[in-house]
């Protein structure tokens, strides 16, 4: 043994007849059960980084619309490369006849009933189409800016004016799995968003609230209110059916 | 023993103040101990320990392996030590700012040279690093082997071999302990030699 190692074996015995004294341990008691600020401190750097990430994520918001704008190409397409929505293409005998002159390739990705809500292309634009003829085109970008703001784009109800059944169709985000419609009248009406879309009958006098947005682990994405859009065609006045108007 | 401090652990775990009570005491000694000769003084040593049994109180019950207390302890303790000499190099920096040539007065303690030995061990060990004065801390006070202190220092047996190593040899040959005679009340050694050359077999 050197002479480094006897002083060192030195310290070592004088180091281990150290004791903590009882007052020591009566704080160390206390101060156990006391909130530990050192957790709090940790809780506020997270919150503080999860609102940077917040931040940056919003700042992200374009290239996220670009991946729409691109999930929606293939969605339109017929082809999810990069987005499980897929749609069951129609053969060209079940395409609509006003419809098979502009496209020939046509997507059905929700119905109830007989009620179909259809995805085509048209010069360039990608449309929707549902209720007795309604389409709505928009650019593959448009689209993809308003999934980017919403997981779901609505549709209808398209009972018109004076009618209060329609039907509600939606245009779905592709981490988008139900819709649940909730009634002030009876229960929620669940369907499925699985193709990229759902569609849903529903009657006013039922007094809709919200549709909630749900993941594939049930989860809520987020709530939409419907009021408005059923009070529409409860307020509207009643078409007299001798003058059509 | 580590049946005994399972059992403790248990009794803790299960609200018993008097096992939460030796925990806390068994946890403190460890870290004490430790840190006293891995800082500069006694103070900040006492600070330590008593961060770190709260610390393990605190975390008694995600422990999952109650019969290596003492290596979660050895963990936290040099988890501790560590940050200890970051707020105390923070504190010496500002001091500097603030004071010119008085900053080693500022906040410093009493010489504990009961512990150190000597006043001229205790400025060798103050030139060496933190993780170097753990190191010697972790084997000259509980005895570990290189493995152990590889488990509380996180880091590989070598990186600790390599550390004790240095250690020795800056205390080998550093000035104060080269100049003075030990202090040690039972030592034989006037003078602090290098290690001796290995002997050559014939």
């Amino acid at each position: 043994m050197t002479s480094t190692d006897r002083l060192l074996a030195e310290l070592g015995r004088r180091a281990r007849t150290l004791e903590p004294s009882a007052a020591e341990i009566e704080t160390i008691l206390e101060r156990s059960h006391a909130p530990d600020r050192r957790a709090t401190s940790r809780r506020w750097t997270v919150a503080v980084a999860a609102m940077i990430i917040a931040v940056l994520a919003a700042l992200a918001v374009p290239a996220t619309r670009t991946a729409l704008a691109d999930a929606v190409d293939s969605f339109f397409g017929g082809q999810a490369r990069d987005h499980r929505i897929t749609g069951q293409p129609l053969t060209r005998n079940q395409i609509p006849r006003w419809l098979a002159g502009e496209t020939r390739h046509a997507l059905v990705v929700a119905g109830t009933g007989e009620k179909r809500l259809i995805a085509y292309r048209s010069q360039g634009q990608y449309c929707f189409l549902f209720g007795a003829g309604v389409g709505i085109c928009a650019s593959g970008r448009d689209w993809a800016q308003q999934l980017a703001r919403n997981p779901v784009v609505l549709f209808g109800p398209t009972g018109g004016p004076g009618h209060p059944r329609g039907t509600l169709y939606g245009f779905t985000r592709g981490d988008v799995a139900t819709v649940r419609l909730t009634l002030s009248t009876r229960p929620p009406i669940t369907a499925s968003a699985t193709n990229g879309g759902f569609a849903i009958n529903a009657n006013a006098h039922w007094k809709p609230k919200r549709l909630d947005v749900l993941d594939a682990n049930g989860r809520t994405i987020t709530s939409v209110s419907v009021v408005a859009r059923f009070n529409t065609e409860l307020n509207a006045p009643m078409r007299n059916p001798s003058t059509g108007n | 023993m580590s049946e005994s401090v399972s059992e403790l652990v248990g009794r803790c775990r299960a609200g018993e103040r008097a096992a939460e009570s030796a925990l806390a005491h068994r946890a403190a000694s460890q870290a004490l101990r430790t840190a006293s000769v891995a800082m500069d003084d006694l103070d900040a040593a006492r600070d330590v320990s008593q961060e770190v049994a709260v610390r393990v109180l605190r975390g008694i019950s995600g422990l999952r392996a109650p019969e290596r207390f003492d290596a979660w302890v050895f963990r936290i303790t040099v988890s501790e030590i560590r940050r200890s000499y970051g707020r105390t190099r923070r504190r010496a920096e500002v001091s500097l700012d603030a004071q010119g040539e008085n900053c080693e007065l500022a906040g410093a303690a009493e010489p504990d040279e009961m512990l150190f030995v000597s006043r001229e061990l205790r400025a060798a060990l103050a030139d060496l690093s933190w993780r170097e004065r753990t190191a010697l801390a972790l084997r000259y006070v509980h005895d570990l082997d290189d493995d152990r202190i590889a488990n509380s220092m996180r880091c590989r047996p070598g990186t600790v071999r390599s550390l004790l190593s240095r250690a020795r040899a800056s205390l080998r040959t550093h000035p104060a302990l080269v100049d003075h005679a030990p202090v040690s009340p039972d030592s034989t050694v006037t003078r602090l030699d290098p290690d001796p050359a290995p002997e050559r077999s014939s």
